[in-house]
């Protein structure tokens, strides 16, 4: 049975990160995988029991998705110190041939903004001599907020499906898919930017006299 | 001019020539040493979108005070993964209540409007520590390119180096000209 480590990179409770991993969690298992989800709480990232267990679970996994949110152009310090520490342990993980996967994802829709943050991805594989299989970059991904994904109306408009195809690229631990990387890193909502930003300050400035009253 | 050096070095290898060349040029140096203050992480709780300020109160809090009235910030950050070391990415994520502001255009790209009045200028050096790969050092300039824009910085500059003495001597003349393209 095919094994995958799904890392969720996200220190913030309620996650847009948590939902999106259930949501490819609950796939992934549908399709008969085994799944371990790696979550350590705040401080616990970097912590001895927490790296060990991190190590044992991947040396007996095939795939690892790391998936993370992007704050200020990088994943937070929550995912770049589990980095730094299981990456540290290379020795421990030596035989060890990852297919690594990255989801990156923020409230900006451009996926520009998560573009360093798969190079890390990436940079990490070559260091550890791991397979980089490619990644995807989600956007406006704020308003899913934890929610279930089915949920999420519009804003889960790209994952839902890009989710759904994904699947078999783990399984089968191919590439992903350019086609497939560009299809999820549309904006969920098709609008001009400038109308865009005009809506979301909109409503960000009713939520906030809804706050004052 | 006024400077913030956030620094994620452990070891002071370099900083002293980087020290004199700042101290030549800068009005006022507060050279931060992250690897010896206590800091927290970001909590992602939203907080400094209601207002300009972290909830986390620390050793690192009245730096980013600071931060919003410097006029140069240089980032020194051993390169881990072409990016910054955890510890100076600690630091970066609670830079969230310099921006904040409503969501704006810039450069074609969707951002917060910066609640600074004059955005940093900023310098980002590198050191390609053991285990760094060549070709993580275009993934660093690219980082800091992106910081620029979404950190709206009027100007900034990356070095990569494998010695912090080193980028003393290029570093002198921008800061000199008072300008960083």
């Amino acid at each position: 049975m095919m094994s995958v480590v799904l890392f969720v990179g996200s220190p913030r409770v309620p996650s847009s990160t948590r939902s999106i991993v259930a949501g490819l969690r609950s796939r992934l298992e549908e399709a008969g995988a085994s799944v371990t989800v790696l979550d350590p709480k705040r401080g616990e990232e970097a912590a001895p029991a927490f790296i060990d267990r991190s190590l044992k679970t991947l040396r007996a996994a095939d795939v690892l998705v790391v998936a993370s949110p992007v704050y200020l152009d990088l994943p937070p310090f929550k995912t770049l110190a589990w980095l730094q520490a299981v990456s540290a342990k290379w020795d421990e993980l030596a035989g060890c041939r990852l297919s690594v996967y990255g989801i990156s994802h923020s409230g900006y829709f451009e996926p520009i903004h998560k573009a360093v943050s798969l190079r890390a991805f990436e940079h990490l594989c070559r260091r550890m001599d791991w397979r980089w299989r490619g990644g995807i970059a989600f956007g406006g991904t704020s308003p899913i907020d934890g929610r279930p994904l089915e949920q999420t109306g519009l804003f889960g408009r790209r994952v839902r499906p890009a989710l759904d195809a994904l699947v078999p690229v783990l399984l089968s631990q191919h590439d992903i898919p350019r086609s497939l990387a560009k299809r999820a890193g549309r904006s969920p909502i098709p609008l001009p930017r400038r109308l865009l930003v005009w809506a979301m300050n909109r409503i960000s400035a009713d939520h906030e006299s809804k706050d004052a009253v | 001019m006024s400077v913030v050096v956030l620094s994620a070095i452990d070891s002071s290898d370099g900083r002293d020539a980087l020290s004199r060349v700042l101290s030549s040029v800068a009005d006022t140096v507060h050279w931060v040493d992250l690897m010896r203050i206590e800091f927290g992480s970001c909590l992602a709780c939203g907080g400094c979108a209601e207002m300009p300020r972290c909830v986390l109160a620390d050793e690192y809090t009245p730096v980013i005070a600071d931060l919003a009235a410097c006029e140069r910030l240089i980032l020194v950050t051993p390169i881990f993964l072409g990016v910054h070391h955890p510890v100076m990415k600690r630091a970066v994520d609670r830079f969230m209540p310099l921006g904040g502001g409503p969501f704006t255009v810039r450069q074609g790209e969707m951002h917060h409007e910066s609640r600074m009045e004059h955005p940093f200028s900023l310098v980002g050096i590198g050191l390609l520590v053991d285990g760094a790969l060549p070709e993580e050092a275009d993934t660093f300039r690219m980082l800091i390119a992106r910081h620029a824009v979404n950190l709206d910085c009027p100007s900034h500059e990356a070095y990569v180096v494998e010695d912090l003495g080193d980028v003393a001597p290029r570093l002198s003349n921008p800061l000199k000209r008072g300008g960083l393209e």
